[in-house]
Formats: structure tokens, C-alpha cells, sequence
């Protein structure tokens, strides 16, 4: 009887499930990089660029370009699988890169399909191009030896994973956009004599692209972001207080007042609101520093060297934190988040637009601590 | 009273030598094995037959013979028992009786007139000699085997354990044809329930014969429709005596090389005696290796299948670009490619098992190499595929118990076909099946997955990590032996060495 009625229950099993859509790996074209701009042709349409991987018996490549336009990135898609006899599907997508001008123009939208989409992967990276993402993506594609696609991916990927830049996968950009407080960031890539490089960190107000900071002021954001693990960063100090300690070497330029060291980071800043009434902050830069290499040999002897370094590069940092400051107030966007801890002592009453208002209004005092813990390490 | 028994004696003996031998051979239709003969002595006539086949004729004549026609004495049953000089008479005055132990080797004496007869047991068995363990072969430790015959194997238990604890119960099995077995037991260890349930489902087992130790496994198993053996029969000697000693039941039978282990968790399939012989740590390696093999066995191939056919997004990008290139050229779902390979490899292995030691190795190598190479350049299947089939194969092979390593790789067949059919969501219903069929399987009436579940702290120092010997102290717990000690921690682990 419980065999009779266990036969039974396999075979409505079977049969109610039906078929599942099966989607054989050979029969697909697997998108792995899409470019999305603005159609030269059609203004009003997007453009999408699509590297793909479609595996053919007949030949050794992989990677093939293709592209299409549509007032969506779906039916761009549609009409960029019309050139091609596999499917396409998005399953596999692990970077989207942005045109200048359409980033400009707010780019939530496009997000909104790969973030519903369960089988894209939420770490997949998003970045922006300094043209548009098409000329990125197709000359690339026949410069480099390698696939485009996973060039540009491994090269944000490099430096996320060095702390150099803050996390950019899809998740991350999502979650600050919809933190009120916060602005998002993308890593811009350029062209330079025909090979992609990141160039970049470009600062959203909202969706919409306003501007850049360098990538050494990426870290120092990072650094608000996380708690970083000795990440790498040359910085301008003034020769004249190491003068007695500097060994007799002759520097590339003598006449320069300044000297260069490159030093790892490894701390976090983490900020405060120490006066609501004036919005002001205060941003604790605490920091453990490894001295890779200088541009003059500095003789360490004793503990005052060290002293003198740590004061040094403590008045560097802290101006640099100051111009990035400067810059993205001046673009009114807040990709380190005051907004955040100004919304959490109100009572969560903040809007993004109110935030918009009060935000070059505030004032940021930058406390940096270094602390030397070695020198000469080889990296 | 006495009239009764003379009525019942008088019922055969006494007989006419001649009329014995007539009887004796329409019973055996006139076979030619049967040996009679009678010898005219002082004046009595001495019947002396016995099956050829069965005894050792050089003893009859040495031993028996001898002295009943050297001697110029007038022979009665008496005499002949008091006289041969062999410890094994017996009188015996019924027909049934007499050839019943014809059959298994006895050779009688009949002094003519007399009302009974005598009967010597000289029974000759053919066996071969005791050899190295071929289905469960050990690297370090004991390598002898159980042998066909039942002294042989009582001789060696008893040679491993000499304990006067411990019982070999003799049980008859089969109506037609009986066959001695042996319930074996340590009688102050081994919980009472389960050596009654045992004995009574020895006891009352209603068949005509029994063939095997394997045979008689599948009669008194909890479930005889599941996929998983659940009694363990092993070759090893050391591996019964170490299983009754922690107080198991053992079941040996005649004719068979395997002896019957019970209670048995689903665990204890994948320890090995080895274990404990390699020390803790290397022990515990090899025990949670043989573990993860045999979830790479049934898991392995059906990963691929489901990620190929349903779930491309999950494979990494790198991996994903040659699995892809592989199955380019490859004209059959994948579904089927691999349902291709796994049925070869079967047939490799079925093949290499039939045929003689040197065929064998010649089939694995034109089975692996040839067709292997050749089946990927003629684009049947993809090169990574074969990597992940062997492998799975492999990790089969891991199990020590060879019943379980078969039941493996059968089970893998099932989950390919949900595989391929409704991808990742058929695996985990296969594998959610499994889990809750393994729940509800007994051996013996004990759970099948304990100690896991029902849960048992106590008893996972044995299962999935092997720790040191101090620490296995007490028994496994989960079966409720008698006598829960082994041993005091405290007092094996003391050092009464002398400092110099």
C-alpha cells in the first residue's frame, strides 16, 4: 500500500513538473561585458555593446562583439541576438560599463533589471567609460590580445582586492544609493594609446555622474569606507625637516623643496557629528604605516626620525583629505557618507533632497594619527 | 514400556549383513560411492561402510580396520567402543539417523545380530588453505581471510579472541538442505535484545536453503527493498572479532568466506580496521577522505550535468570557457553524455571483475586509455566530463565495504536522470529522498545514522574523526552494550617509566 502510494507520488511528480527550460551551455552565447550608451544614430534609443562567449566546434574563439539598439536593454539585446545564432543570455555578466553621457544622465534604470534578475550575480562590477562604452569595448577588443571583458573586470577586480579603490559590484552601488546620506561612485576607464586603464573614481550625485576624484583620493575614500590592509600610496613631503637625517645621495631634481616616499596604509577614518547645530564633523584618520620606499635615502637611526616622518606625512594626508573634501562639496555629492551619521543622530529624518541643501554647508575637521610600524619592507 | 522400546528397536537391527548393504544401496540408488564391505571374523560377520568421498580411508584402514581384524576377540558394540582406539564412536539403531551421518562422513561398524550400530565420524573435508583478504585487502595489519569452511573460521575467531565470554551458538538453517551457522557473541558485552532478535530471526527463517553468509544478510535484513546493505559481512577475521569485542553480533554459516556484522550504522561502512591500526591523525585523514569521496561519487557527475544543462551561471568564468569549449563539438545533451560515460566505465569495471587477474588489467587500460582518447576526438564527449567521471569512479572505490561501494555508484544513475531533467531543483530532491530514507532505515532495530541521529556526543570520537586510544575508552554507546567499558582513560594512560 505505502509502495503503491509512494509509485504514485513520483509519477505526478514527474509529470506536473513538466519540463524545465533547459539552457545547454553550447547553445548559448554567454554575455560577459555589455557596454551601454547612447545611440549615435537614434538619440532617443540606448546602445548596447555585448562581449560574448559562444563556444563553436568550427573555431578557437571565444569572445565575439556584438552590439544592438533598443529604447530598453532588453529589446537591445533582442535586436543584438537577431546577428547571432546562440541565445543570448545575461546569467554570466560580471562588469557593465557606462558611456560618459549616459552616466551623466542617470544610469538607475538599467540597474533596476540586473539587480531583480536572480541568476546575475550580485558582485558583478559596474564602471563607467570617459567616452562612450563602445569605443572602449571594441577597441579593445581588437588591440588587446586578451578578451576586453575580462581585462577591464581583472583590472578593477586588482584593485579592489589592494584596497586601492572602494567596492564597486552592483550591490554596493545599489546599497548606496538607496542609503539616503550617501553617494555612489564608479571607477572611470579610459583610453590611452589604444589600451584601456583605469584613469579614475567618478562621484554620482544620486545616479547621475558629476565628476572625478584621483585614484590616491580614491584610497583615502576607501579608507572611510573600510578598514584597509596596506594599501599603497605615494605621497609629497617637504625635504627640509628630514634634511639632518637624509643620507648624501643625489636626488633626480636637487632643486625641489619636496621629496617622495611610498608608504602602505593600514587603518580606517572613521567620522563623527560633533555639532549638529553648525554641522560639523570630525573625521579620525588612525593609521599604521609601512615606509616601502623614498626618493632619497633616509638613515634611520633612531625613534626622532620616525617622530619627524610620522608629523610629516600626518600633514600630508590631512591635506589631501582636505582637497578631496573640497572637490566633492564642490560637486555637492557625499560619496563618504556624513549624511548617514547627520541622518542616524536625527531620528532618521533626512531627505536627499535636504541633504542636497545642507551638505556644502558643513565643515569637516580632519585629525590624522600615523603611527610608523616598519620600514624598509620589501613589497 | 520396555515393550515399547523393544518394539522400536526391533523395528531395523537387528538385520542380515546382506540385507543392510541391500537397503543402504536402494537408498543411494545403486551408487557406486557407497563402500561396503564385510568381513568374515572369528566366525561373525563385520559389515564396514561408509561413503568414499567423504572420509579418510587411510584412517579407516590404519585405525579402524586394524584392530578389529587383528585382534582374534568376538565383537559387540561394546567391545568395538571400548576397543578402537578412536574417540569419536557413537551407537546409533535408527535408519534416519544412519544415513544422515553416512552423508557427513561416518563410517560404521555392524557386528551381524547385534541391535545397534557403531559409528566413527572420519569426515575428509576438501578445503583450500587460509589467503590474503581479496575484497576488503588491508595495506598494515592481519591479512588472513575467512575461508569456506565453518571450523576454520571458528578456529581462527577463537584464535583472536580467547575469552570464555564468548558464545558460538550453533543454529541450523534450510529445510532441504541444512546448513550449520553460528550466532557469535561476547556473553558480557553484547546486548541481550539484539542477540534474542537475531537468534529468532535465524531461527525462524523458513527456506529450503541457504546459499550464502550474503544470502542470509538479505534474508534477515530490517528492509530488503532499500539500496543500502545494512548488516556489514566481511572477509576480515580482524574486523568480526574487533565488531564482537565492542559488542556486535556475528553470523558465520557454513560454505561461506563472509562473516554477518550486527547492528551496523551507515558509517561503519566507510571505516576501515586500518584506521585504527595508523596512527590517530593519518586514521582521521583517511576516515573523512573516504566520507568526501563518496559525496564527490554520487554528487560529482549530477553537478555537472544540472550546472551544464540549467545552472551555466554558476560555474566560474574560466572554468566555464573550457568546460563550454570541451562540449562544443560534442552532438548530445549532456544528459546523455554522461549517462554514455558512467555505463562505460561500468562496463569497464564489470568486465575487469569477470575476467581472469591478466585479461583484467589489459581491459582497464584499452577501456581507460583507448576508448577514453578516442571518444573525445571523435567528439562523443567532452574531456572535462571524462575528468569528473573517473574521478567519481574512483572515489567509489574508496569504501571499503564493496557492497556499499556498488550501491553507491548505482545510486548515481538515479540522480544523473534528475539531473538532467530538472537540474540543481532534482539533486536536492534526491538527495532530501536519501537523507530521509537513510533516517528511517534499522539494522537490527537500531538506527541507521546514529550516532548523527539520534545524536550521540559520546560516540562521534569513533565515527567521523578516529580519535587517540586513550580516548575510546568506552564502547559505542549508541548500541547499548552490556558492559559500556572498555577501559579506564585514567589507567591506559599512565607512564610508569623509569627516569634515568
Amino acid at each position: 500500500m505505502r509502495l503503491k502510494r509512494l509509485f504514485f507520488l513520483c509519477i505526478t511528480l514527474c509529470l506536473l513538473t513538466s519540463c524545465v527550460d533547459s539552457t545547454q551551455l553550447e547553445k548559448l552565447g554567454i554575455i560577459h561585458t555589455r557596454g551601454v550608451d547612447i545611440s549615435e544614430e537614434k538619440p532617443s534609443e540606448l546602445e548596447t555593446t555585448l562581449i560574448i562567449f559562444q563556444f563553436n566546434a568550427q573555431t578557437d574563439m571565444v569572445s565575439k562583439t556584438l552590439s544592438g539598439t533598443g529604447h530598453t536593454i532588453k529589446e537591445a539585446r533582442e535586436q543584438a541576438n537577431n546577428k547571432s545564432s546562440f541565445a543570448l543570455t545575461p546569467g554570466q555578466i560580471r562588469l557593465e560599463l557606462y558611456g560618459k553621457e549616459i552616466a551623466q544622465k542617470g544610469i538607475i534604470n538599467y540597474l533596476n533589471t540586473l539587480t531583480r534578475d536572480a541568476k546575475v550575480s550580485d558582485t558583478m562590477l559596474l564602471a563607467i567609460s570617459d567616452t562612450t562604452a563602445k569605443e572602449i569595448l571594441q577597441v579593445g577588443q581588437s588591440d588587446t590580445t586578451m578578451d576586453i571583458g575580462q581585462f577591464l573586470h581583472g583590472l578593477i577586480r586588482q584593485e579592489g582586492l589592494e584596497d586601492s579603490i572602494p567596492e564597486v559590484a552592483l550591490h554596493d552601488f545599489t546599497h548606496i544609493y538607496f542609503d539616503v546620506g550617501q553617494d555612489p561612485f564608479l571607477p572611470v576607464i579610459t583610453m590611452d594609446d589604444d589600451a584601456p586603464q583605469l584613469a579614475a573614481l567618478g562621484i554620482f550625485r544620486g545616479d547621475k555622474y558629476v565628476g572625478d576624484i584621483t585614484l590616491d583620493e580614491a584610497l583615502l575614500l576607501n579608507m572611510t569606507q573600510k578598514h584597509v590592509g596596506f594599501a599603497p600610496l605615494e605621497l609629497e613631503i617637504p625635504r627640509a625637516p628630514l634634511e639632518k637625517y637624509l643620507g648624501d645621495t643625489e636626488p633626480i631634481d636637487p632643486d625641489s623643496e619636496n621629496m617622495y616616499v611610498r608608504i602602505g596604509i593600514k587603518g580606517e577614518t572613521t567620522s563623527k557629528l560633533t555639532d549638529p547645530e553648525q554641522l560639523g564633523f570630525r573625521s579620525k584618520v588612525d593609521i599604521d604605516v609601512d615606509l616601502h620606499e623614498a626618493s632619497e635615502e633616509v638613515v634611520i637611526k633612531d625613534e626622532k626620525v620616525a617622530k619627524v616622518i610620522e608629523e610629516e606625512l600626518g600633514k600630508a594626508i590631512k591635506k589631501k583629505y582636505e582637497t578631496l573634501f573640497k572637490k566633492v562639496q564642490e560637486l555637492n555629492a557625499d560619496p563618504i557618507g556624513y549624511g548617514r551619521l547627520y541622518r542616524i543622530k536625527n531620528n532618521n529624518k533626512l531627505t536627499t533632497e535636504e541633504w542636497r541643501e545642507k551638505f556644502p554647508e558643513i565643515t569637516v575637521d580632519f585629525q590624522v594619527d600615523v603611527n610608523l610600524v616598519h620600514f624598509g619592507t620589501i613589497q | 514400556m520396555k515393550k515399547a522400546k523393544r518394539k522400536a528397536t526391533n523395528s531395523f537391527f537387528p538385520i542380515k549383513a546382506e540385507k543392510l548393504k541391500q537397503t543402504l544401496e536402494d537408498q543411494f540408488e545403486n551408487s557406486t560411492d557407497l563402500s561396503f564391505s564385510i568381513f568374515e571374523h572369528s566366525g561373525q560377520k563385520l559389515a564396514v561402510f561408509y561413503l568414499s568421498y567423504q572420509v579418510n580411508s587411510e584412517r579407516i584402514e590404519n585405525m579402524l580396520l586394524k584392530t578389529l581384524l587383528d585382534s582374534q576377540k568376538e565383537w559387540t558394540v561394546e567391545t568395538i567402543l571400548n576397543e578402537v582406539p578412536l574417540n569419536t564412536g557413537q551407537k546409533m539403531d535408527k535408519l534416519e539417523e544412519l544415513l544422515t551421518n553416512l552423508i557427513n562422513g561416518h563410517v560404521f561398524v555392524y557386528v551381524e545380530g547385534e541391535k545397534q550400530v557403531v559409528s566413527y565420524l572420519m569426515l575428509n573435508i576438501e578445503q583450500r588453505s587460509l589467503t590474503k583478504a581479496e575484497t576488503e585487502s588491508v595495506v598494515i595489519g592481519p591479512q588472513v581471510a575467512f575461508t569456506e569452511s565453518l571450523v576454520t573460521n571458528l578456529n581462527i575467531l577463537r584464535w583472536r579472541m580467547r575469552s570464555p565470554d564468548l558464545v558460538f551458538e550453533k543454529i541450523m538453517l534450510g529445510k532441504r538442505t541444512p546448513k550449520e551457522a553460528r550466532l557469535i557473541y561476547l556473553k558480557s558485552v553484547a546486548n541481550e535484545t539484539d542477540v534474542n532478535t537475531m537468534r529468532q530471526r535465524l531461527q525462524d527463517l523458513e527456506v529450503d536453503e541457504v546459499e550464502d553468509a550474503n544470502v542470509l544478510m538479505q534474508y534477515v535484513e530490517d528492509s530488503s527493498l532499500t539500496i543500502f546493505p545494512q548488516f556489514y559481512s566481511t572477509e576480515l577475521p580482524d574486523r568480526a572479532s574487533y565488531a564482537i569485542n565492542k559488542g556486535r553480533i556475528g553470523v558465520i554459516v557454513e560454505n561461506s568466506p563472509a562473516a554477518i556484522l550486527a547492528p551496523t550504522t551507515f558509517f561503519s561502512f566507510f571505516e576501515s580496521t586500518e584506521d585504527l591500526y595508523m596512527r590517530w591523525n593519518a586514521g582521521s585523514f583517511l576516515r573523512i577522505l573516504r566520507f568526501i569521496s563518496m559525496f564527490i561519487s554520487v554528487m560529482l557527475t549530477p553537478m555537472y550535468v544540472a550546472s551544464v544543462t540549467f545552472h551555466y551561471e554558476l560555474i566560474p568564468t574560466q572554468l566555464l570557457i573550457s568546460i563550454g569549449q570541451s562540449r562544443a563539438n560534442v552532438p548530445f545533451p549532456p544528459i546523455f553524455e554522461a549517462l554514455l560515460l558512467e555505463l562505460l566505465i561500468e562496463l569497464l569495471r564489470e568486465a575487469g571483475a569477470r575476467l581472469p587477474t591478466k585479461v583484467g588489467q589489459t581491459i582497464g587500460i584499452v577501456g581507460g586509455v583507448v576508448v577514453g582518447t578516442a571518444a573525445v576526438q571523435a567528439g562523443i564527449t567532452s574531456n572535462i566530463l571524462i575528468i569528473f567521471i573517473t574521478i567519481s569512479a574512483l572515489a567509489s572505490f574508496t569504501a571499503p565495504s564493496y557492497l556499499m561501494g556498488t550501491s553507491i555508484r548505482v545510486l548515481r544513475f538515479p540522480m544523473i536522470i534528475l539531473a538532467g531533467i530538472l537540474g540543481i531543483m532534482g539533486i536536492v530532491f534526491g538527495i532530501s529522498f536519501l537523507i530521509i530514507h537513510l533516517l528511517r532505515l534499522t539494522s537490527l532495530g537500531r538506527p541507521y545514522l546514529t550516532p548523527i541521529y539520534p545524536f550521540r556526543m559520546v560516540d562521534l570520537n569513533k565515527v567521523l574523526i578516529r580519535f587517540p586510544q586513550q580516548f575510546q575508552g568506552k564502547r559505542f554507546l549508541s548500541f547499548r552494550p552490556k558492559d559500556r567499558v572498555r577501559f579506564n582513560k585514567k589507567k591506559a594512560h599512565e607512564k610508569k617509566d623509569i627516569d634515568e
